[in-house]
């Protein structure tokens, strides 16, 4: 009878701990993710303005690479070749012309910008 | 005398140009607030959100990417992406309107209430709105900022029952946008 209470006590433990660990699972850890593709800044904003479904199937909430050469920043933000806006948790340490290579994850295509936007982004 | 006139009409159409001045911002911020006392907290932010205004008749277009929503339970925002708002097919949430009775004396450092008249476009359905704001203008960068509720049934978004008492039935949604001068 003592046993059957134990044994009944710990499934009901074990169960509040399984619960607990599904419901406050971490976040999204992008800067530990592979990228699923590099690509250019430019080529990948062609891609989203010539075939925006296909290529949103293709790129969003996907971890992805962005090379090109750094035209604008500000903030914790900058900008790849006029043509992919990405925002970092920290001020990213380039300078206005340097080339990089963007980590980050696709949000959209902003078309009011004209511009890709990734976000959670880090410098390659 | 005709170039004398051509001259005159390009040199309006510069100064008309310049006049319809823009105010821009990649990084406006939207928050939502839908909460139930005694409940987890059903909350996000985004400040990710892409605003353009335009003097010209006090035009005001809001992009706001629904991926880029945070919450503090992870858990949460996947479901607040698949099951609710589902953003890979609707990926984002549009306002395009205006200031109502904008005119370019109301660009001063004082804090004016205005109203935002326009469409809420969101998970595929429009919605009209009339959203009271505050507006100033210092120092080169245009603020506008405001909140307002909505109803998830406004945009055809279906609460399940079983959290339907978790989750307000009015949304309160506040945004914040420092807009520069372009």
């Amino acid at each position: 009878m003592k046993k059957g209470i134990v044994i009944a006590l710990f499934i009901v433990l074990c169960l509040g701990v399984v619960s607990y660990l599904y419901i406050y699972q971490g976040h999204r850890d992008v800067s530990s993710e592979k990228p699923e593709v590099t690509i250019s800044a430019l080529t990948l904003q062609t891609e989203l303005v010539e075939n925006p479904d296909a290529s949103l199937e293709k790129y969003l909430d996907k971890v992805i690479e962005v090379s090109g050469k750094v035209t604008e920043m500000a903030d914790s933000t900058l900008v790849v070749d006029n043509s992919v806006f990405c925002s970092f948790a920290n001020l990213p340490m380039v300078k206005v012309n340097d080339a990089v290579i963007v980590k980050g994850r696709c949000i959209g295509y902003d078309e009011l910008f004209e511009q890709v936007k990734l976000d959670q982004c880090l410098i390659k | 005398m005709k170039t004398f006139f051509l001259s005159i009409v390009c040199l309006m159409c510069v100064v008309l140009s310049v006049n319809a001045q823009k105010y821009v911002t990649r990084t406006g911020e939207v928050s939502f607030e839908a909460s139930v006392p005694s409940f987890e907290e059903v909350a996000a932010q985004n400040k990710e959100v892409s605003v353009i205004f335009s003097e010209n008749g006090g035009k005001l277009a809001a992009l706001t990417f629904m991926k880029a929503f945070r919450f503090k339970v992870a858990l949460m925002e996947e479901h607040f992406n698949e099951n609710y708002v589902e953003s890979d097919t609707y990926p984002k949430a549009v306002f395009k309107g205006g200031v109502k009775n904008f005119t370019k004396a109301m660009l001063s450092a004082e804090v004016k209430e205005c109203e935002l008249i326009g469409d809420i476009t969101l998970h595929g359905k429009t919605k009209k709105v009339t959203i009271k704001a505050q507006l100033f203008y210092k120092d080169e960068v245009l603020h506008i900022k405001g909140d307002f509720k909505v109803k998830p049934e406004d945009f055809d978004i279906e609460i399940p029952s079983v959290v339907s008492s978790k989750i307000a039935e009015e949304i309160l949604v506040t945004f914040d946008f420092n807009l520069k001068k372009q």
